[in-house]
């Protein structure tokens, strides 16, 4: 990877001023799209370039926005910025270093559906953060870039800046929308879809915070130059975020070609005492644990699919062959447990029972028949939930270490001796 | 200083702010929506949300007090409680604890005589465990003081920081760790 298209801090020292940004060709996208493009021509190329969500789904970015039903405003755009998935640290950088081409992409964003008012809503503890968007917003609309009668256009946008108050279900887009509208940060039944009734019930789109820094490069140069970059079904670079037993942990932005043993070895140097992987989380906690026989997949969203996995926020953790998977689930499951809103009882009794059974085999007070019943709790939780929470719990730290790892379990269960 | 604090503390959020609280409920079409805002900017202000902030906030908003701090409650970074003049909090969640986080926040709670959630007896420090990933593992364990980023911590690192903060240290923003930023480490 020669550039980056969204961590362009790497390539342009300072580019989080809106001077050095402007001078490496910022803001020129959208003064030439208002100029030059209808919304609609927009999002045919936001559509043509295969962008998928970065923020853990993959829908495609381009079909969401054309879900918008027609001739109905106001719309909103809401810029999903509550980055919590466990060993996620992607888009921190991004609103840290790079905020102006976060920020065009939120402005050609709101262009193409027709919006005037987008939220950055953003995880409570990113200060720096917080105040590097602030500032870049206040820099755009001192350049015209934002407010009323943008360039002298007709169009108009007002981006404000939402600080959150710490709940990874805000994350959720429905739960999102309703701690935006001052309420508990619970999930909405869907449908109604938020693209027809979200925020304040009128049509809202939700993008993350990695996709959207992806439409100035896309609206500038193309969709094919886009899908130069990456595989057929996921084009585009993927900032994987490396974290756990790695040598260089850090964020890697690469076309998602690339392999998880590339990543871990190449990039990331290794394990520590070059030991062993024993499992690695490919996105994120709510991601199924893969084995160090699933090294040689591809990292996009397809490939992850049918190994059983998913790529989610792209979070990779490496978890050496020290590691006892039992001790990194229960760790994980504590998470859950904390997190679930309260809303789906299967979620909210499941992940706390899975922790307790877990905990009990943790202090040696368990029994071998926990283990079918591990398998029992999440599987009920699966599939009976409104958001993906519950699914993840179960799917991602419980099922698939209890799959992978039995051997793990196992060695917690006391040994009773025969009379 | 102490009388200051006291005259400071009859002051309302709409006399301290009034202009800020102007500008946010301006944000929104529907003023419900400046909730996590103004719950924001009481406890930016006096560290915690007391009753009172909770009342004045229901005032502005037109909801009861009640809807106010169940809604506030929901959320893990609003204290409706005082704490203690800065706050240390540890991330134990599964990235950090691979790095030692556990052994991390036990010493933090044995150097400092207090219980996970709970404040030093001279009211200096309060001491929490965040039981959630705070987005920093290229840098874990990661500790937030005083909201502010620090990492890889360890146990002699985090001696000396407790020492500066006693020295009257305040952390900023900038002395935090720059995260996501490739580096070497092993």
């Amino acid at each position: 990877m020669e550039e980056h298209i969204v961590l362009r801090d790497l390539d342009v020292p300072g580019i989080d001023d809106i001077d050095t940004y402007m001078a490496h060709g910022g803001y020129e996208t959208l003064k030439r799209a208002l100029k030059e493009m209808s919304p609609e021509d927009v999002t045919q190329v936001v559509a043509a370039s295969g962008l998928r969500g970065r923020g853990g789904a993959g829908f495609p970015t381009g079909r969401k926005w054309m879900f918008l039903p027609k001739g109905v405003y106001p719309r909103y755009l809401v810029v999903n910025a509550a980055e919590g998935e466990p060993g996620t640290f992607k888009d921190r950088q991004i609103l840290e270093h790079n905020p102006h081409q976060l920020l065009e992409g939120i402005i050609l964003t709101a262009y193409a559906i027709e919006a005037e008012t987008a939220y950055i809503y953003m995880r409570g503890e990113y200060l720096k953060a917080l105040s590097q968007i602030q500032m870049a917003i206040q820099a755009a609309h001192e350049r015209g870039f934002l407010g009323n009668n943008i360039l002298g256009t007709d169009f108009s946008c007002h981006v404000y800046l939402h600080r959150e108050g710490g709940a990874y279900i805000c994350g959720e887009e429905t739960a999102l929308l309703n701690s935006l509208e001052g309420r508990l940060g619970q999930p909405r039944v869907k449908p109604p879809f938020p693209a027809a009734k979200g925020l304040y019930q009128k049509p809202t789109i939700i993008n993350n915070v990695e996709t959207l820094t992806n439409i100035a490069p896309i609206v500038e140069k193309g969709a094919d130059w886009f899908r130069s970059f990456g595989t057929e079904q996921s084009p585009g670079t993927k900032i994987y975020a490396l974290s756990g037993h790695i040598r260089r942990p850090g964020n890697y932005e690469l076309p998602m070609s690339v392999t998880l043993r590339e990543l871990i070895y190449d990039y990331g140097g290794g394990i520590p005492g070059d030991r062993e992987v024993k499992a690695v989380i490919p996105g994120g906690v709510s991601a199924p644990a893969l084995t160090r026989e699933h090294l040689d997949i591809t990292m996009d969203f397809n490939s992850l699919m049918e190994a059983g996995s998913m790529l989610g926020s792209g979070a990779v953790i490496v978890f050496d062959e020290t590691t006892d998977m039992a001790w990194a689930a229960h760790r994980m499951m504590r998470f859950f447990s904390q997190e679930s809103c309260g809303k789906c009882s299967p979620c909210r009794e499941g992940t706390y029972w899975i922790v307790n059974i877990m905990t009990d085999l943790m202090r040696g007070t368990g029994d071998v028949s926990d283990i079918a019943l591990l398998e029992a709790v999440a599987s009920q939780i699966q599939g009976n939930t409104l958001c993906p929470l519950g699914d993840a719990a179960a799917g991602g730290p419980t099922l698939s270490t209890l799959k992978h790892f039995q051997e793990d379990y196992i060695a917690h269960v006391p040994v009773i001796s025969s009379q | 200083m102490k009388n200051q604090q006291l005259l400071e503390k009859m002051h309302t959020l709409q006399e301290l702010y009034g202009e800020e609280i102007e500008e946010i409920l301006s944000h929104y079409p529907d003023k419900r929506s400046a909730l996590l805002p103004l719950l924001w900017l009481a406890q930016e202000h006096d560290g915690w949300i007391s009753e009172t902030r909770v009342v004045e906030i229901a005032q502005i908003l037109g909801l009861d007090p009640t809807e106010v701090r169940g809604v506030g409650g929901f959320y893990h970074l609003f204290y409706f409680r005082p704490v203690g003049k800065h706050t240390v909090r540890v991330c134990d969640d599964i990235v950090c604890a691979l790095k030692g986080a556990d052994r991390l926040l036990d010493h933090l709670c044995d150097r400092l005589d207090v219980d996970v959630g709970e404040t030093t007896a001279d009211g200096e420090f309060t001491v929490e465990r965040t039981g959630w990933c705070v987005a920093a593992c290229d840098h874990a364990p990661a500790v937030l003081i005083d909201d502010v980023y620090f990492g890889p911590m360890d146990e002699a690192q985090l001696n000396e920081m407790l020492q500066r903060l006693r020295d009257g240290w305040r952390p900023q923003v900038d002395e935090g760790i720059d995260v996501g930023v490739v580096k070497g480490s092993e």
